[in-house]
């Protein structure tokens, strides 16, 4: 997705704004005079310089602030990107509730199918075989704790 | 015993061996994907590596980048895709090479020449590291300052893009590694009252989010076209590259030393050794105008110099602990994480490590040849692998290996941001190196300004008054006054289209 310069510029100007907002509620450094605001203050004037530099040259180049760009346009991508983020946000919603294999298995599953346009056989192999690896190496293999969820009671 | 022999020992660890193949076909598998990068490689290895002593985990690493560059050749030369950004300098010429039937000729090229230059590279390391770090014992506060804010400032200016975009990247790397308690006054700074954010962002998650997460989105979001491969069965690969090195052994030195040298400065890695090598191939070539249309010549220069600058850019991580490139950028956290602390000390403490890694390298570097070769063979298979399978595949690594740095979710939650970060900022011409760099050099600038203040009293001109500072104090001023001149003087448009469409 194609953003303007000028879009750009004004969301630093913003961070900046913010950034100086907080640091003067630092701390000073007793007997010092450079305390835990003094970087925070000389990013926050970087960003400053950076965006009202993007905002100058954004102005000039007459871009439009949103662009997409020819590939996306394609029918389904934008679905596509919403569906790939939210599918993170669903694994952290479900992680200790469903577990791990059960909300991978659906992840993967619903992600493949729906890339590789309905191919439902396929798509259901890479959820489960897929989830199993994956479930094998981190929890068996590397100790990670990944969450069990309802399958406690009868996994290894 | 030897320090020597010692690492030696760690090295022929049958473990550690089979860690380097696996790591090893792991990069090659990335590098022959089109659209998957070795810095993508190394991201996705680090949370495997977190579970590893600190040799085999350092050794995945270095194997897996290696082979990942050279086989990123693959798809350039037989599909005209590079399979990393590092092959694209010369893609045209060897792809022109495989439509005249020297397909052969043109991988073997790539292969050998990427040994030769990788192989260069980790001599130099392995002289040049133990030189500097003793010189660099003798650094206090006040030259690490410099030496880090010389890091940041390549960083922004020898990026791809325009600067204003590279300073914009690198302050937000600054601007990440500020949250979370402050070192000096214990003062917490942007954690919005989170438990989390006191600790400081993880930059494991940033880096998987940055390299992984907006990778596959803009896969997501692209064309997805099914590549074909037209060329037949394969024959020998290395016939006939022994004359090449003779006709250009000249032109190999040349590249190799250049790319060791860009591999040292911060921010510029293997894929700008490869532009700049071919371009300065093409300018004292004796047939400048063959350039383009399928001549060895720019594939041998650059060829070489994307691997030798793989190993330079281990030099300042290993002897400054400030990173060459974002690949020696994750190397430093996983060295911190495994209690090596990089920097001159690391010679001091524990040779046998260093001398390890060299040998690593080494060996790396040797063992490109026969998988190259398999990977050559096997490319065909490779290409077959459905996209729409691995990348949800990889979706989930990503997500398990952010929640298994800290077993927390909200790693998770800060790779899914940084990821549509990253992929914002790429789309519009932001570099995305100079954030990492930023991340990873932010504390320690901010550290040693500190310490440095309180040692001075509150003195700024005491950064001038040691020799070796004053020195470094003085290149860094003069970098910058002569960068913004050329700026103001040369006026480049903010990035074109075509520029911004590079990734």
């Amino acid at each position: 997705m194609r953003v303007a310069d000028w879009v750009f510029g004004l969301v630093l100007l913003i961070g900046a704004g913010l950034i100086f907002q907080q640091a003067a509620g630092f701390a000073d450094m007793p007997g010092q005079d450079y305390g835990p605001a003094f970087v925070p203050s000389l990013i926050a004037t970087g960003f400053t310089i950076c965006g009202l530099a993007l905002i100058f040259t954004g102005i000039r180049a007459r871009a439009p602030a949103f662009e997409l760009d020819p590939g996306a346009r394609a029918p389904g991508r934008i679905f596509d990107a919403f569906l790939t983020l939210g599918s993170v946000v669903f694994m952290m919603l479900v992680w200790d509730v469903l577990g791990f294999l059960i909300s991978s298995t659906i992840v993967l599953t619903v992600l493949s199918a729906r890339y590789w346009g309905g191919k439902i056989p396929q798509a259901l192999a890479v959820g489960i075989i897929g989830s199993l690896v994956i479930d094998w190496l981190f929890r068996k293999l590397l100790l990670v704790p990944l969450p069990l969820g309802p399958l406690s009671r009868w996994m290894w | 015993m030897d320090p020597i022999l010692q690492a030696l020992w760690i090295v022929i660890d049958p473990y550690n061996l089979a860690v380097m193949t696996l790591a090893g076909l792991f990069g090659m598998f990335v590098g022959a994907m089109p659209g998957l990068t070795a810095t993508m490689a190394t991201a996705l290895l680090i949370p495997v590596t977190f579970f590893m002593p600190p040799v085999p985990a350092v050794a995945a690493i270095v194997t897996a980048t290696a082979m990942a560059i050279f086989a990123g050749d693959i798809p350039g030369a037989l599909i005209r895709i590079p399979g990393t950004p590092s092959s694209a300098a010369y893609v045209a010429d060897s792809y022109k090479l495989t439509q005249k039937g020297q397909a052969e000729l043109v991988l073997g090229c790539c292969l050998v020449f990427s040994a030769i230059g990788g192989i260069f590279g980790s001599l130099v390391l392995a002289f040049a590291a133990p030189a500097l770090a003793e010189i660099s014992l003798k650094f206090s506060s006040f030259e690490f300052f410099w030496i880090a804010i010389f890091g940041l400032t390549c960083a922004i200016f020898i990026s791809t893009g325009h600067p204003i975009k590279g300073m914009v990247s690198v302050l937000l790397g600054l601007f990440i590694a500020t949250v979370g308690i402050d070192p000096t006054a214990g003062q917490p700074r942007f954690t919005m009252g989170s438990v989390e954010l006191l600790g400081g962002i993880d930059f494991i998650p940033v880096m998987i989010g940055m390299f992984a997460i907006s990778e596959l989105l803009r896969w997501v979001l692209g064309t997805r076209k099914v590549e074909t491969l037209q060329t037949k069965q394969l024959g020998s690969v290395f016939r006939g590259q022994w004359a090449l090195f003779l006709k250009y052994k000249w032109n190999t030195f040349r590249s190799a030393v250049i790319g060791v040298v860009i591999g040292f400065l911060p921010g510029a890695g293997s894929d700008i050794a490869a532009w700049v090598t071919y371009a300065i191939s093409k300018k004292f070539s004796k047939e400048p105008e063959k350039f383009g249309t399928g001549h060895i010549e720019g594939v041998v220069d650059a060829g070489t110099a994307n691997n030798s600058s793989l190993s330079g850019a281990w030099v300042p991580a290993l002897v400054f602990g400030i990173p060459g490139d974002s690949i020696t950028a994750i190397v430093i956290g996983v060295l911190y994480m495994k209690g090596l602390n990089p920097g001159p000390t690391l010679m001091l403490d524990q040779p046998e490590m260093l001398y390890a890694i060299f040998i690593v390298f080494m060996i790396a570097n040797i063992v490109m040849l026969p998988l190259g070769w398999v990977a050559i063979k096997l490319f065909r298979h490779v290409l077959k692998v459905p996209r729409e399978m691995l990348m949800p595949l990889i979706l989930m690594a990503c997500i398990v290996g952010s929640f298994a740095m800290n077993n927390t979710l909200f790693g998770v939650g800060i790779m899914l941001v940084m990821g549509i970060i990253a992929y914002l900022m790429e789309e519009n011409g932001f570099p995305i190196a100079p954030t990492i760099l930023g991340l990873v050099l932010g504390g320690l600038v901010e550290n040693n300004f500190m310490t440095s203040m309180m040692k001075a009293d509150g003195n700024v001109l005491a950064f001038f008054e040691r020799p070796i500072s004053a020195v470094l104090g003085v290149i860094v001023i003069a970098a910058w006054i002569w960068l913004i001149w050329s700026m103001i003087r040369a006026k480049p448009p903010l990035v074109t289209d075509e520029e911004a469409s590079v990734t």
